[in-house]
């Protein structure tokens, strides 16, 4: 697959904090883009960065292979761009946004009146003639995704689409983005990672600014060091012979033990426990989750 | 020109919607009609006073015939007002636009930044232009009804002059709204810029120079005055507002929002 955006050793500094120290990334096409750090690790800085907003101190950045340029922002045709809190012009209606928005892509009248109403209706919006001045959080970030797909971006950039919404609005939201992905790629910046879990296939962790951990999210899931299974027995004198036959295992509360391990393994610790007709409460299959390989990263 | 043209409409729904553009307009043709009449009516309210002036030793002549120059006196005396007026209207013009990061979709789906530059510079002329020359036809129609006519010398060109120095000041406006982030500092910018052509002009020998000497008004109708010594301020005028709004545009571009 072809990469869509490419970033190398960026960096910028606001006066004396560095925000950026070498980041380099690329997003593969048609992917869902989980873009993951902390409040203020600088992911709205690296995506002022790609649409041109803010000028970059060293570094290269290329959409579509070609080079972003400071101030001129030819490379954004490619873009579309939904900011965590999207401003619009409150004393328009959607349909008359659109149509700005429309003109300024320079797109035809007609196809600027099927493309609004089609994407007014994907966002659940079609009804509304109100002006913008009374609209929800969740209505005004749906309406930003729908400006933002009007000129049918190669590359969708979202930025924090989800932080500011309740769980509904939330959901709307990324069942939306979900559903872009044959027509277009996404790169969603977050920090809630079980939002990046339901919905992306690619993930890059940016920490101090610099990407620490990328890839596809499978292969990251395989790298989860959490991999493991969870046993609850009846007994508190069953849980230590178990301790004492498995010396690694981590006694979590007096009748719960974390045991390391594939199938193989939990098998094998079974087996154990029938011979020794040790009675069993549940047993749990841990989930190698983001979140435990992400704060492993982190924390080093 | 499509984008433009987009922008403008945009330009215009703004100033309707939010009743900028008849607030401004409201404030000529009300400054308009008080130029006469205030001009019509002093005098008889000096005479219904006549007494009370007296004893406090004020005397006035009560055969006073009020005359169009006086009208025009108070025309240049509340056009400042006028144009502050839309100073603080349309000041915030591009910094409200920072303030909310409204520009922000429009400009990353690739539209050109000097045309917001252009759109915005086209409506403040208009409405000046707009609201100027209303205001000045209403002064005249009205002091042909109330006032006793007199001749009046270089009375376009005062009027001429006045307007200019307006579109002086909206050069100023976009310059420092691409230089500043604050609508706060683009009325400081403004402001300071006149203040200190005021301040200069205090000194005669360049005084007639400077494009402050414009808003002279009632001071160059008489007929002692020669306007062709004044065609120096008006150009040096011109070229100081086009200087600015072309400086303003490689500035906008360079501006991080």
């Amino acid at each position: 697959m072809a990469d869509i955006l490419k970033i190398s050793a960026l960096e910028k500094s606001f006066g004396e904090k560095k925000v950026l120290t070498g980041l380099d990334m690329s997003v593969p096409e048609h992917s869902i883009f989980g873009f993951i750090g902390r409040n203020g690790s600088g992911k709205t800085t690296t995506m002022k960065a790609v649409l041109g907003l803010i000028k970059a101190d060293a570094g290269e950045i290329f959409v579509c292979d070609e080079q972003v340029k400071f101030g001129q922002t030819r490379t954004n045709r490619n873009i579309g761009y939904l900011p965590d809190v999207p401003e619009f012009y409150p004393f328009m209606t959607p349909r008359e946004y659109l149509t700005l928005c429309g003109e300024s892509l320079g797109m035809k009248n007609d196809e600027i009146a099927k493309r609004s109403a089609e994407l007014l209706e994907m966002v659940g919006l079609a009804g509304e003639d109100r002006r913008i001045k009374g609209f929800s959080r969740g209505m005004k970030q749906r309406l930003g995704i729908a400006q933002a797909l009007l000129g049918r971006p190669r590359l969708l950039i979202c930025d924090e689409p989800t932080s500011a919404l309740d769980p509904v609005g939330r959901s709307e939201v990324l069942d939306i983005l979900v559903s872009l992905k044959s027509e277009t790629t996404v790169i969603f910046s977050t920090h809630i990672l079980s939002d990046v879990e339901r919905i992306c296939n690619e993930v890059a962790l940016l920490e101090k600014g610099r990407i620490v951990l990328g890839g596809s999210i499978d292969r990251l899931k395989e790298l989860g060091s959490a991999e493991g299974f969870e046993i609850k027995l009846t007994q508190g004198c069953d849980a230590d012979r178990l301790t004492e036959r498995y010396t690694d295992a981590r006694r979590k509360d007096e009748l719960t033990l974390r045991i390391v391990g594939g199938e193989d393994r939990k098998r094998e610790v079974l087996s154990f426990l029938i011979e020794n007709r040790i009675a069993i409460q549940r047993v749990e299959t841990l989930e190698p989750s983001l979140e435990a390989l992400f704060m492993e990263v982190v924390k080093k | 020109m499509r984008s433009f043209v987009a922008f403008l409409k945009k330009e215009f729904m703004e100033g309707g919607r939010t009743f900028k553009i008849v607030g401004i307009i409201a404030v000529f043709v009300i400054l308009a009609v008080m130029n006469t009449l205030t001009a019509k009516f002093t005098p008889l309210l000096m005479e219904l006073l006549e007494g009370e002036l007296a004893q406090a030793g004020i005397s006035f002549n009560a055969e006073y015939e009020v005359k169009t120059i006086d009208s025009w006196i108070q025309f240049y005396k509340n056009m400042p007002m006028g144009l502050i007026a839309f100073v603080l209207i349309f000041g915030g013009t591009m910094t409200k636009e920072y303030d909310k990061g409204s520009m922000i979709l429009l400009l990353t789906k690739g539209f050109a930044r000097y045309k917001v530059i252009l759109a915005k510079l086209f409506l403040l002329v208009l409405v000046w232009s707009v609201g100027y020359w209303l205001s000045f036809g209403i002064t005249v129609g009205l002091n042909s009804f109330l006032l006793e006519s007199v001749e009046l010398y270089n009375f376009i060109f005062a009027a001429l002059c006045w307007y200019i120095f307006g579109i002086f000041v909206i050069a100023l406006i976009m310059l420092f709204s691409v230089i500043f982030k604050s609508y706060g500092m683009v009325l400081l910018g403004t402001g300071g810029v006149v203040a200190a052509l005021y301040l200069i002009s205090i000194a005669p020998s360049i005084a007639k120079w400077l494009p402050i000497i414009l808003i002279s008004g009632v001071g160059f109708m008489s007929e002692s005055v020669d306007v062709s010594e004044y065609l120096g301020a008006l150009i040096i005028c011109a070229i100081a507002s086009v200087g600015a709004i072309v400086a303003s545009i490689p500035i906008f571009n360079k501006k991080q929002i």
